[in-house]
């Protein structure tokens, strides 16, 4: 059919009216076939309101839902028209015998939003909402927000009816379209709704067995903001979901692990709780088995947070999260992080030999997310240095340009320095590394460029004149990168005395110059320092840590509170930015949540664990004096920075499962 | 949680095809504005969701130069929506075979009911085809059926609301039969020792149902649950499931409980059951490239191909495709088995061995000529995974088996079932650095 022709003539309209009005029923339906069908190229046919309206005469379903959808579509332009569409919807509605057409008229009179028109539908809608066919019941349920929302003030009779209904209503889909239309009133209206009692739970779990697919995502979600009474209450409702992990749709599955996840907090049974825990883990890791990447997306950035309480449902799994080569880089990228979070002492050395093929990827981006992650594991495991160091060091080889990966490679391996100074050793990396020095362009690739060249000056063959060439530019860096320069010409200085005394000179007078304050005041602080006593000077900068460093795991990305109101809203939009809800959206209030603290799940490790802890604590009495330019050397993903901070104060408490 | 906003097709160019609002609440040109923010990313950071500045929040998914998005300006189950984008996009097919702009286009009255149907104040509904068929038909259909009477539109409705939503009643084979397909696709990693890195088996038993009436049917499979569920001793070769999902239409507390799968199938096609093992599987084929640069304009590729699985079986349309460098020319194959394409697009040659039997192996050479001016990504292909694509008959890495198919209908009809069983390629990549 060729309604979407280009050759529009002028009497088009006029001759649409005209076969509107014709006696012949066919005739009239082709025409009102082409209406909908300028309406949907965008073209204005408003001016037919009057004859399309008519039609509503017909009895015919096909021709009544095309007339529909367009009253739907200009009724907000022409309030008072619509007006005389009321006739025919009430007629629809309380006449009709068909309940396709009741539930046809009361679902397009709730999309009108037309609030002078809302008074004439009260009725028509109390009606439908105790109609014996369940057709049209599910379907005027679900119009009572549609109301509501424009207009208030008339619904209080018919809210007391819906609270009714719950009550009494049988039918599994009626009841899940209700739960679902009672969950949005209630955050219009700011007043709970629903009044869980153990027969309405009942209710709802029988309704779950028996309704359509997602009906029974409406319910499973809706269970899921519940607090179970007692741990009886809780195990009860478990059972009763944990069918619904064999649900072909992945978000029923979802839904019953977001259900059985929030209860487990209620069980008393530890033994229970653990098997629990092994069935879900594999319907979370089949969820990435599907095909499509979107749904794969959402399950990521959904495990992401359910980790941080739940590391014992991906205890092994780390292979799950291994990248194929042709998945889109969104997935990539989330698959990464996650490898990192749940990388232990068992199996870092597998996820690096992973990290070793990523490096070689197109993508900039992900190359440079793969080599923080290489540094990331380095420093949370001693065995791993060696590892990560080659395969730095291999990809540098091949360095040919300055591109992002080189930047995040030079501060990686600054880091790595850090944790064990004896690195430079091996495998040549100091000399490889000063070659593609130039390669450096960012501040804090630079800055640490200028830091290995002060901390290694003996040891690298021209070092006084890589630092001449960053002091003849001084000026021109960034802050970062000046105060670095700062502290390694003194590096310089202190152990090539008469070779450097010119360059500090230099270093000196341009620095005071420095527009930057705290840059002037070091300047400063080191000009004083070396005129009065350039051996504490010595003992300052050129500290030298013995052996390794420490550094704690903190796989956290959320505080507390903020987890648990994450978790309830598991597979929401807030969720897949990883935002609380109301950080998105102003008019949801947040339920106050006193919880401070809560329960983590992961694997005993008794015999790993104390020690673990004892070393932690050594490490943070021994931990030596500051240097200078303080770096967050375990700056997780940026914008949970600030949550760290501020977790690493309220400490959570390990839970073990037995 | 909230419901869609609303709904866009859109074409290529991002040209609104239909639309449909659920909530008033949208700017009339959302779709512009999504238009102008899909241009914001490249290949590397598109995500398939998208907010902007005012709170709403794109979801979207891709078919074949179209775009389905929704809008929603609140607080939205996500997964929800995308799996309903999927089912969209499925029942569309459904309807008429090719979803396209054209078929769009053609049919946008049905797509109009449709929407209207599947999602009601932005909630999905019925999304079953096999209802929706029975009161929202395209024209072609209606034209041959004539007109029927309002009755059947009763019966309808009564389906929508049913606890069987997926069967009507009253219907009728003359022979009654069922088509059990069992298909695995094997996911292999394989490193360039020949190790596994990882390995999973993704199944599903796709059913053609020809039953009459409202039969009740059992299967058995060799379940290794089930036979402990039993107290029974495993076989030898039972299949340990890592996860299973059923259809709607099998009872899921029963199998919860008993490990028994018992169901009304729907009439016609239908996928009864995926399932996931996450078993080390040994390579059903390995691959082992031989490269030799003889000089900087040549390059040589020796392939050598074999099969892991039992003799008796047989591999058919196997086809391996190995990467070559970007810029390669000239190409010469020799081999005695099967052919050689050099398929310049996809930056590989494939060798096709229409019968590739078990305990076989296979060699290939290939010789390319490569221009003196290089490109900058030419090594860029030894960084590509090898990837081979198959399909093994009458076989399942697994082990899994129907043990039965028990049917039972009132009227006491004997059914036939009959089963076949197939191992595909699932993403099988073999890596060459």
């Amino acid at each position: 059919m060729a309604y979407f022709g280009n050759n529009q003539q002028r009497g088009e309209l006029q001759e649409l009216y005209i076969d509107l009005n014709d006696l012949n029923f066919e005739k009239k339906k082709e025409a009102i076939k082409k209406v909908i069908a300028y309406m949907t190229v965008g073209k204005d046919v408003s001016q037919l309101f009057q004859s399309v309206i008519k039609c509503l005469e017909f009895q015919d379903i096909e021709m009544k839902k095309l007339i529909y959808l367009y009253i739907v579509n200009y009724s907000r332009q022409k309030p008072d028209d619509a007006i005389m569409v009321i006739q025919n919807f009430r007629k629809d509605v309380r006449k009709s015998e068909n309940p396709l057409v009741r539930a046809l008229a009361i679902r397009t009179f709730g999309c009108l939003r037309v609030p002078k028109l809302n008074e004439y539908l009260i009725e028509p809608l109390k009606d439908c909402i105790q109609d014996d066919d369940p057709y049209v019941r599910k379907t005027a349920v679900l119009c009572v927000p549609k109301v509501f929302e424009v207009s208030p003030e008339l619904c209080p009779a018919i809210l007391e009816q819906l609270q009714k209904l719950l009550e009494k209503e049988s039918n599994a889909l009626v009841l899940a379209n209700l739960i679902q239309s009672m969950r949005e009133i209630e955050v219009l209206y700011g007043k709970q709704l629903i009044i869980l009692n153990p027969k309405i739970i009942q209710k709802l779990l029988l309704a779950v067995d028996e309704c359509i697919e997602w009906g029974q995502i409406f319910i499973l979600d809706y269970l899921a903001t519940h607090d179970p009474v007692d741990s009886k209450q809780a195990e009860t409702i478990i059972e009763r979901s944990l069918p619904r992990l064999s649900h072909i749709n992945p978000t029923v599955t979802f839904c019953a692990v977001k259900l059985i996840l929030k209860y487990l907090d209620y069980l008393d049974n530890g033994d229970l709780v653990k098997n629990l825990c092994k069935k879900i883990s594999p319907s979370i890791i089949s969820l990435l088995s599907w095909n499509q990447p979107e749904i794969q997306y959402t399950i990521l950035r959904n495990i992401s947070l359910i980790l941080q309480k739940f590391p014992i449902l991906f205890e092994n799994e780390v292979k799950v999260f291994f990248c194929s080569f042709n998945e889109p880089y969104y997935i990539k990228y989330e698959k990464l992080e996650i490898m990192v979070r749940i990388c232990d002492s068992k199996n870092f050395l597998q996820v690096l030999n992973e990290l070793k093929i990523y490096i070689n990827e197109a993508d900039p981006h992900f190359v440079r997310k793969t080599i923080k992650s290489i540094g990331k594991i380095a420093i949370m495991y001693d065995k791993a240095l060696q590892e990560a160091v080659t395969i730095l060091i291999e990809f540098a080889k091949n360095v040919q340009q300055a591109n992002e990966p080189v930047q995040e490679l030079f501060i990686q391996m600054q880091i790595l320095y850090r944790k064990n100074r004896y690195l430079y050793k091996s495998n040549d990396s100091l000399k490889i590394l000063f070659n593609i020095l130039e390669y450096a362009n960012e501040p804090e690739a630079k800055s640490a460029c200028a830091w290995i060249v002060g901390e290694f000056a003996e040891f690298i063959p021209k070092s006084v004149e890589k630092m001449q060439e960053y002091i003849d530019h001084f000026l021109l860096e960034d802050r970062l990168v000046q105060l670095q320069l700062l502290t390694s010409g003194v590096k310089l200085y202190i152990k090539y005395p008469s070779l450097c005394s010119a360059l500090i000179q230099q270093l000196i007078n341009s620095a005071k110059d420095s527009f930057n304050p705290d840059v002037r005041d070091r300047t400063y602080i080191y000009w004083r320092l070396l005129s009065t006593d350039p051996e504490l000077v010595k003992n300052l900068v050129c500290y030298q840590v013995k052996g390794s460093q420490q550094f704690q795991k903190d796989i956290r990305l959320w505080e507390t509170k903020d987890l648990i109101i994450a978790l309830e809203n598991m597979g929401s939009i807030s969720n897949l930015f990883h935002k609380l809800p109301n950080q998105l959206y102003k008019n949801i209030k947040v339920r106050n949540n006193h919880q401070k603290e809560a329960k983590i799940y992961k694997v005993d490790d008794k015999l790993e664990s104390p020690s673990k802890e004892q070393q932690i604590k050594n490490d943070q009495q021994n931990q030596p004096p500051q240097q200078n330019q303080d770096l967050d050397l375990l700056n997780f993903e940026e914008p949970a920075s600030n949550n760290n901070q501020s977790n690493n104060k309220n400490k959570i408490d390990v839970y073990d499962l037995i | 949680m909230f419901g869609i906003s609303s709904i866009y097709i859109l074409d290529q160019k991002g040209r609104v095809l239909i639309t449909r609002q659920y909530r008033n609440e949208l700017p009339a040109n959302i779709h512009e504005t999504f238009n102008k923010k899909l241009l914001e990313f490249d290949e590397y950071t598109q995500k398939p969701v998208m907010i902007d500045k005012d709170g709403y929040t794109y979801i979207f998914i891709r078919h074949n130069n179209l775009i389905f998005m929704t809008v929603c300006s609140q607080n939205a189950n996500c997964l929800m929506i995308f799996s309903f984008l999927f089912r969209l996009v499925q029942v569309l097919q459904e309807y008429f075979v090719n979803v396209e702009e054209e078929s769009i286009r053609d049919n946008f009255v049905v797509v109009y009911e449709l929407l209207d149907e599947m999602l009601d104040n932005g909630y999905p509904q019925t999304t079953e085809f096999k209802i929706l068929k029975e009161f929202i038909k395209t024209e072609s259909f209606q034209l041959k059926e004539k007109k029927q009477p309002e009755q059947t539109n009763f019966n309808v409705v009564a389906l929508v609301s049913n606890k069987i939503s997926w069967r009507k009643e009253g219907i009728k084979y003359k022979k009654n039969e069922v088509f059990l397909d069992v298909i695995e696709k094997l996911n292999i990693l394989i490193g360039q020792q020949g190790n596994v890195i990882k390995s999973e088996i993704i199944g599903q038993v796709q059913v053609k149902c020809m039953l009459s009436g409202m039969p009740e049917l059992k299967l058995g499979l060799n379940d290794k649950a089930f036979f402990e569920a039993q107290g029974r001793q495993a076989r030898a070769r039972a299949v340990e499931f890592d996860d299973i999902k059923f259809h709607q239409c099998v009872r899921l507390s029963k199998f919860e409980n008993e490990r028994v799968i018992q169901f009304i199938p729907p009439d016609g096609d239908f996928e009864l059951i995926s399932y996931r093992l996450d078993i080390r599987v040994k390579p059903l084929f390995s691959v082992d490239v031989l490269i030799e640069r003889k000089s900087t304009t040549k390059i040589e590729f020796l392939v050598k191909a074999k099969s892991n699985f039992k003799p008796k079986s047989t591999a058919n349309n196997v086809e391996i495709f190995v990467p070559v460098p970007e810029d390669a020319e000239q190409p010469q194959f020799r081999t005695a088995h099967g052919s050689v394409n050099y398929m310049p697009e996809k930056e590989a040659m494939c060798w096709s061995i229409k019968q590739f039997g078990g305990q076989r192996d296979f060699m290939m050479n290939a010789v390319f000529h490569l221009p003196t001016i290089v490109s900058p990504n030419r090594d860029k292909f030894q960084k590509m995974p090898i990837n081979i694509t198959f399909e093994i008959p009458y076989f399942t890495v697994s082990g899994f088996q129907v043990r039965y198919l028990k049917i039972q209908d009132k009227s006491g009809y004997n059914a036939l079932p009959w089963v076949r069983y197939i191992t595909q390629n699932g993403e099988y990549q073999i890596r060459m650095n």
